[in-house]
């Protein structure tokens, strides 16, 4: 305890470490107001997403064959076919890029829909059995619960008692098995239900040389129904509806993509066919807001990073090393508070500093475009907001006791720098230059990775910059392991060698 | 227990140069011991052992019986000065021994007594790297004295001192002695410790040379020896040849003579009518001594290296 009071005693008592850990706070968010003001996005202008219950943004496009019904309800059905046709069967893929693997929301799937009209964006829920992702159950474009793993053709059943509609899936129509209950936000008492299919279109990405392009080939696919039953039976009749998104239209006028051909739902003898092209689920942005706003930490790191190598190398300057030593013989302990001390005057530092950023930068963002509804506003009390500040200001706190372990170790300041600046640099230059995924790696294996951290939203290979491969978990894991080794191998040394 | 500092049969070897070489000493309480021996002879490096800086190849070097590595607060219980440099250019002086004090949990006030007693009170909030070499002399002593240790080391602690500052350490390392405290002094400057030192650790090339009270280390060098001043020297020598003493010439009127007593001497230039200025005991300073000494462990060294 003695030996951290006085590496503080230390480090508060020369001017210039305080002013350069002071001024890498403001480095941070002055760059993030900066380079939040550099940019303008008119995505909201010609969005590619309707808003949801919810007011976030989303992609609601499927084949809907539907009756209205009023209050409580069950409805069965036998998929006993799913087809992709169209585009993918067409055009033999995507051209160039990278195909993105379909998620549960960006699936072909057939099942039954439960649904607030037929207007895109409306409150809804499913129950669904996908092509590559087994059975599902989604409402609203955010919840999904995951049934069994099956690809076979399957009986499913939505069933509503109340505002709570529970989904059920199984082999046989004779033995069912509950999937989940949802309520969804605004189904109201009178509400269209029946087959839907789905079919979302394959995206292609291109990164690399500094840049990212996503593509996208609308696609559709067709499914037969069998045994179709609603109880209590009511009359009316089966319609079919293509749920369209508004940017489904913008690429047909420009020639980009084949209109939908043929009728939504046919009918013979009891199977139902109904052909659908579209997405149904969560379509934010890959960029993140949050990331935007703290871009400035680069440059914060790089003054941090000078702090941290200095309050080590110093210490061989003029043999103060001996003194230090003569004071605390045990050197473990000095390195321990010298990393204590310097690791909680820099983690303090870069919350406030980060905070600061999300503070002043988000409004700035908003008023370039990044605004809702495709950017919904990020809030402080935001779990993952929280995270991204928390764990921004840890990657911060951990690179600067690299620099620090690393001057302990070359006991050259210029050197000490040098490295750690390259450390996290070179592999962010490397890393958006490199074409796909392949930086993925890098951002595993280097300092650059922990940059991840400053995402709120999940990993993803659409944007340029190469941290985006990896989610914050495991770059803030990175860089932690980075500042234990190094501290390790300092403390080892230090241990070893004369003073 | 009583304070110490002990090294014993200790060798230490900076890849592959041999620095120390089987050095054994105690240094006892309540004396000034003077650490002596040329440049290179093994002094810093010692203090360092002693230190726990470095870690000896081979033997031991103990503070109070233990190894410095075990003490607890070590400030409290032996003070050093290494090197005057050793300080943040940037940092305040005060600054600079308040995180020693707060490291062994010594009270802040101490700062500021030992700044008043090494006379640095005035510059106590002036950043260390506007002091003058004498200046920061003191503020090593001052970090030395911080614990108010019974044991202290002081390396060349005279260096860039002015001839105040010289009579003001050397006044002090006697009261520090005095109050029955155990304290080293290194220098490679004999004739400094002449005044100052009561015992005398001499070291050249990493080897023991003597240890011994300083008394009779100059009374083992001068022996029975008679300087003469007189305006005829060439007159005065043949004389004092002539009757079997070794003369010696020592100054461009003066003369040094071995094997005769004084009464005699003047005797024999009386009666030869040879006019002298002045008859005195001759009195070795510790200079010679030194010279003595270490020319003896350059010819021991020399016969060594021959041996094998």
């Amino acid at each position: 305890m003695s030996a951290v009071l006085a590496e503080w005693t230390k480090l508060r008592s020369v001017p210039r470490w305080i002013a350069t850990l002071v001024g890498a706070a403001v480095l941070t968010v002055g760059l993030s107001a900066l380079g939040a003001a550099g940019g303008t996005t008119d995505i909201n202008d010609h969005p590619n997403f309707v808003t949801g219950p919810d007011g976030d943004p989303v992609a609601d496009g499927f084949g809907f064959a539907h009756r209205t019904v009023t209050g409580d309800v069950s409805v069965t059905v036998h998929v006993t076919s799913l087809t992709p046709t169209g585009a993918r069967a067409d055009r033999g893929g995507p051209d160039r890029g990278t195909v993105v693997p379909r998620t549960p929301w960006t699936d072909v799937a057939a099942g039954i829909t439960l649904k607030d009209g037929t207007e895109p964006g409306s409150s809804y829920v499913s129950v669904l059995l996908t092509g590559s992702n087994g059975v599902r159950m989604q409402s609203d474009f955010t919840q999904d619960v995951a049934g069994t793993p099956s690809a076979d053709d399957r009986w499913l059943r939505l069933t509503r008692t109340g505002d709570e509609v529970t989904g059920f899936e199984s082999a046989d129509g004779v033995e069912w098995q509950q999937i989940a209950t949802m309520t969804p936000a605004a189904v109201p008492d009178t509400a269209e239900v029946g087959p839907a299919v789905l079919s979302a279109p394959a995206v292609y990405v291109a990164r690399g040389m500094g840049g990212a392009s996503m593509g996208e080939h609308p696609e559709s696919a067709v499914a037969t129904f069998q045994d179709v039953t609603v109880t209590p039976a009511s009359d009316g009749t089966w319609r079919g509806t293509a749920v369209t998104m508004p940017i489904t239209d913008d690429l047909i006028a420009m020639g980009a993509a084949e209109a939908p051909s043929g009728p939504v739902l046919t009918e013979r003898s009891g199977t139902y066919t109904v052909t659908g092209s579209g997405k149904v689920g969560p379509q934010a942005p890959d960029d993140d807001v949050v990331e935007a706003a703290l871009l400035g930490v680069v440059a914060g790191l790089m003054a941090l990073i000078c702090v941290g190598a200095l309050f080590g190398t110093s210490e061989y300057r003029r043999g103060m090393i001996r003194t230090t030593f003569t004071a605390v013989p045990r050197r473990g302990q000095v390195l321990a508070a010298k990393a204590t001390v310097l690791g909680a005057a820099t983690f303090v530092l870069s919350l406030v500093a980060v905070v600061a950023s999300f503070v002043v930068a988000v409004p700035i963002l908003q008023d370039s475009g990044m605004a809702p509804p495709a950017f919904p506003t990020p809030s402080l009390t935001d779990a993952a907001v929280v995270r991204a500040l928390v764990l921004t200001a840890l990657f911060m706190t951990s690179v600067t006791l690299v620099a620090l372990a690393v001057g302990m170790l070359v006991r050259r300041s210029a050197v000490a720098i040098t490295f750690t600046i390259v450390l996290v640099v070179l592999p962010l230059v490397a890393g958006t230059v490199l074409p796909g995924t392949s930086p993925r790696w890098l951002m595993y294996t280097t300092l650059a990775g922990g940059l991840a951290t400053l995402r709120a939203k999940p990993p993803t290979a659409t944007l340029a910059e190469p941290w985006a491969l990896i989610g914050p978990g495991a770059g803030i894991t990175v860089v932690l392991c980075y500042a234990a080794a190094a501290l390790g191998l300092a403390w080892w040394q230090l241990r070893r060698r004369d003073a | 227990m009583e304070p110490s500092l002990e090294v014993r049969d200790v060798r230490k070897t900076y890849r592959g140069v041999v620095a120390v070489d089987g050095l054994s000493f105690t240094v006892r309480p309540g004396e000034v011991t003077g650490f002596v021996g040329p440049n290179g002879a093994g002094k810093s490096t010692t203090m360092r052992l002693l230190l726990g800086l470095d870690a000896p190849d081979h033997g031991e070097a103990l503070v109070d019986g233990s190894r410095y590595g075990t003490l607890d607060r070590p400030l409290t219980r032996v003070g050093a000065l290494l090197d005057a440099d050793a300080v943040h250019p940037s940092r305040r002086a005060r600054d600079h021994l308040l995180w020693m004090a707060r490291s062994n949990g010594i009270a802040d006030r101490r700062a500021d007594e030992v700044l008043d007693q090494v006379g640095l009170a005035a510059v106590a909030h002036k950043r260390a790297g506007g002091f003058s070499l004498g200046m920061r002399q003191r503020l090593g002593i001052a970090a030395a004295l911080l614990g108010d240790p019974p044991v202290l080391m002081f390396d060349e602690p005279t260096n860039g001192l002015d001839p105040d500052g010289i009579v003001w350490i050397r006044l002090l390392l006697r009261a520090l002695a005095s109050q029955g405290r155990v304290v080293l002094v290194s220098s490679h400057l004999m004739g400094e410790l002449q005044d100052t030192a009561d015992r005398l650790v001499v070291i050249g090339r990493g080897r023991l040379v003597a240890e011994t009270a300083v008394p009779d280390l100059l009374a083992s060098v001068s022996r029975d020896q008679v300087e003469v001043v007189t305006p005829q020297r060439s007159e005065a020598m043949t004389v004092l040849a002539n009757a079997g003493a070794t003369v010696t010439v020592q100054a461009a009127d003066g003369i040094v003579v071995e094997g005769l007593p004084g009464s005699e001497i003047a005797s024999l230039l009386g009666a030869a009518g040879v006019t002298f200025v002045e008859l005195r005991r001759h009195r070795a300073s510790l200079e010679e001594a030194y010279m003595e000494l270490t020319r003896g462990a350059v010819e021991f060294a020399t016969a060594d290296e021959d041996a094998r």
